[in-house]
């Protein structure tokens, strides 16, 4: 759960950088055109340099390898059973066979070129989408989201659902560690029992403070009106700037895959 | 030649087991672009409604968005829970849907808007599931989860089952649906154009089938048993020390609703 803590809260978007003090509309044309043209891609190529050049964008601003690792490890094993499902189920040449319980399995070469190609799609979307968290708050996102006309109802929530997460994790993990203190987790009835209770305590302790919460709020003068007072400013001269970098960017990558 | 295929099988599986429980989230790049679009197009009809009525609600009670908020933040926590798998004897561990629990709290179409959201975070701080999948990932656990857990429960009160066995009965339902939409998702993937439909479909579904007897047959089919008793134990543990809770969110209506487990 701790470990959950540091993953989720976007430390890394709180510094002051150049990656994120680039606009946060500008971030999220370059990586909204990426992703499309990621899955758009028909060969390894494009999905390879959007992997290359996220990743050596994200290293300019110290983001380990380590953190980039644990992130990328459950994609990665996705892509690779992903692979595995493909080579099973496309194409006829049969590269490997054999039988598991009774069941006849054969990859093949075909199945196994497309599995190839969706591991390395896998690979260069998570990696723009990591650019794009580790370099934006997800302040900045909810006023972006209101810039783009998104309701309004769901921006608030997702507001209140980012803002009390780590109060509600550092309970949980006060409340794990007596339990465990207690025996807690000792056999697996007495891990489910306790993870039972937990459950239970985490939705009274939710609703106790949902409604602490809105009493405070009230006191602010919240009127059940907007969450989010802060606007975007209008796009400045530089921002523009940065859009048409971004443009030639993407431009420049999709043509570079003709001359590979 | 069998003997080493099953070994290698075993090694996978085991490799596979921790993590596989976020396999319940399609990862970004999976999917192409139609149906991408597809499985976008198919959830908004169940966005909109659960936000038009996010919207009515708050209107009337203007404390139940910092509600929903701080429930779903609560669900979201409960499905990082790392439930050990049975028999593993602690060596891999696997994590809850949630979409069950929302929904009894909170309904289904909320529990739909909660569920994106909460997908949304994920694929963007935990690279789980992706931004081009967010569709796909919705419908499974958003829709698929959500609206199976809540008729599971209401079947099961309707049942005059304890409050215990109908929070088991919404866990367990929704994870398998929450599953069983993955594999859909996913096996729809070997469709392919230039065959005939009929045919084109038989290999779906057989791939389908597969990916759901690889998620049942790891980690998952005892997540689900997992997941219920868990559902079950808490919402108990709710009616025996806030009855109040359960009867202001309108999850039991009478007092023959909530024999307690």
């Amino acid at each position: 759960m701790e470990i959950l803590k540091h993953i989720v809260m976007d430390h890394f978007a709180q510094r002051s950088n150049w990656l994120t003090n680039i606009e946060v509309r500008v971030k999220l044309f370059y990586i909204g055109i990426g992703l499309v043209l990621n899955i758009l891609s028909d060969d390894i190529m494009l999905p390879l340099l959007f992997f290359i050049t996220s990743l050596l964008l994200l290293i300019t601003i110290k983001v380990s390898f380590i953190t980039l690792g644990l992130r990328m490890m459950m994609p990665f094993l996705f892509g690779i059973f992903i692979l595995v499902i493909m080579g099973l189920h496309t194409g006829e040449t049969v590269v490997f066979s054999g039988t598991i319980f009774g069941y006849e399995l054969a990859l093949k070469r075909e199945g196994l070129q497309i599995g190839l190609l969706l591991f390395t799609k896998v690979a260069g979307g998570v990696m723009l989408m990591l650019l794009l968290s580790f370099t934006t708050a997800i302040t900045k996102i909810c006023m972006a989201a209101r810039w783009m006309k998104i309701p309004e109802t769901l921006i608030e929530v997702l507001s209140f659902l980012y803002r009390y997460l780590f109060l509600l994790i550092e309970k949980t993990e006060t409340m794990m560690s007596s339990q465990r203190s207690r025996l807690g987790y000792v056999t697996w009835f007495k891990t489910i029992k306790s993870f039972g209770s937990l459950g239970g305590m985490l939705i009274i302790r939710s609703i106790t403070r949902a409604e602490n919460a809105h009493i405070a709020m009230i006191s602010r003068g919240y009127d059940g009106g907007r969450v989010l007072t802060v606007q975007l400013t209008p796009l400045a001269r530089n921002d523009y700037a940065m859009l048409l970098s971004c443009g030639i960017l993407l431009v420049l990558l999709s043509c570079l895959r003709f001359f590979w | 030649m069998k003997k080493i295929l099953l070994g290698i099988s075993v090694v996978c599986a085991l490799l596979l087991l921790p993590h596989v429980a976020h396999a319940m989230h399609i990862t970004e790049g999976i999917l192409p672009l139609k149906w991408s679009l597809i499985w976008f197009i198919l959830i908004i009809p169940f966005v909109v409604i659960g936000t038009l009525r996010l919207k009515k609600k708050k209107r009337n009670v203007p404390g139940f968005l910092p509600l929903v908020g701080l429930v779903g933040a609560a669900v979201f926590v409960f499905s990082c829970f790392p439930i050990p798998v049975v028999g593993l004897n602690g060596m891999a561990t696997a994590h809850p849907a949630g979409t069950g629990m929302s929904a009894i709290l909170l309904g289904p179409f909320v529990s739909v808007v909660i569920a994106g959201i909460a997908l949304f975070i994920q694929a963007l701080f935990l690279a789980h599931g992706g931004l081009t999948t967010l569709g796909v990932n919705i419908f499974s656990m958003g829709v698929l989860g959500s609206f199976s857990g809540y008729f599971a429960f209401r079947l099961a009160q309707r049942m005059g089952l304890k409050l215990f066995w109908c929070g088991f009965m919404a866990g367990v339902v929704s994870d398998l649906c929450t599953y069983l939409g993955t594999s859909i998702g996913l096996g729809l993937l070997v469709f392919k154009e230039g065959e005939t439909f009929s045919v084109a479909m038989m290999h779906s579904a057989k791939a389908i089938l597969e990916i759901f007897v690889v998620f049942m047959a790891t980690s998952q089919g005892p997540l689900c048993i997992a997941e219920g008793i868990v559902v079950g134990f808490a919402l108990s543990y709710v009616y025996k020390v806030r009855p109040g809770i359960l009867y202001n969110l309108r999850v039991i209506k009478e007092e023959r609703d909530a024999i307690p487990g």
